[in-house]
């Protein structure tokens, strides 16, 4: 099966560990890319304020999870 | 607690925090201790429970269907593909403006950070086969329960066929209802093992 069927096959499976798995891994997906972006933007000198409303949640909310982390940032 | 259990039974437990592990479950249940019975191969319980036709896959299986298995640690390119995610593309992208590794990069500097915190640290350490997992309070009866049933037939030891008639007589958690799920008349399951054992016999 080509590569594009077993993706189109898959899609319109009404299986439900399938979708949940997806589910769980676009989460931790979701989750890497957020702390990746929230790096860059700190190490281009963003505030909480701005990043917290660009993502649509909470200064607190942002800062309370990622201060303190510096992730790329460490390796300059 | 485990002075008495003998080498077999002491395997038991380990294998019992071994599956929880890999189920990443953040306890150690009954049903745990279950897998761990029926894991110790050297032991008098998994013989008597494969006598009994219980199957090690299907209380596998059993534990995931009723309690589920814990928080995916990282993204699936093949789920992901089932709903139009090309992990791959996603990955080249960051790349591109991120440097070689930059998804694993922030995924393992944030597992560092978590070692330090509270709540995610202690996931994240179980998650990674580190530190300590508890008995549930069922778990913890099953074991009090299992030497109980060995001194009420006279052993001055604990072996795997105690912690079955432990499993058995606590008989209310998710092992017992596996158990029962899987056809076992739990009045005859406790005779066969007593009949094998009989007072101060030396079975592990």
């Amino acid at each position: 099966m080509s590569q594009t069927n077993k993706l189109a096959t898959a899609a319109s499976s009404r299986d439900p560990s399938v979708g949940l798995r997806a589910v769980a891994s676009l989460r931790v997906l979701v989750e890497d890319l957020q702390e990746l972006q929230i790096d860059n933007a700190r190490s281009q000198g963003w505030s909480w304020q701005q990043i917290a409303s660009v993502l649509g949640v909470s200064k607190q909310a942002v800062h309370k999870k990622y201060a303190g982390r510096r992730l790329l940032g460490r390796r300059r | 607690m485990f002075q008495r259990f003998t080498h077999s039974a002491r395997q038991v437990v380990v294998l019992a925090q071994a599956e929880a592990r890999s189920l990443r479950h953040n306890h150690i249940g009954t049903e745990h201790l279950l897998l761990g019975l029926l894991g110790e191969t050297e032991g008098l319980a998994a013989r008597i429970l494969n006598e009994l036709g219980v199957d090690r896959d299907d209380v596998h299986q059993g534990v995931v269907d009723y309690a589920g298995a814990g928080p995916v640690n990282q993204p699936d390119a093949v789920a992901l593909d089932a709903i139009g995610i090309d992990l791959d593309a996603v990955r080249r992208r960051v790349e591109e403006a991120f440097g070689p590794n930059a998804l694993e990069r922030t995924r393992a500097a944030r597992a560092r950070t978590e070692k330090h915190r509270g709540v995610r640290a202690r996931r994240h350490r179980r998650s990674c086969g580190e530190g300590h997992i508890a008995f549930t309070p069922r778990a913890k009866k099953t074991l009090e329960l299992s030497l109980r049933e060995a001194l009420a037939l006279g052993h001055g030891y604990v072996g795997t066929e105690h912690i079955l008639l432990g499993v058995l007589r606590e008989g209310q958690g998710l092992a017992a209802l596996l158990l029962s799920r899987s056809g076992i008349d739990f009045d005859l399951a406790r005779r066969r093992i007593v009949e094998e054992i009989g007072p101060d016999s030396n079975a592990g």
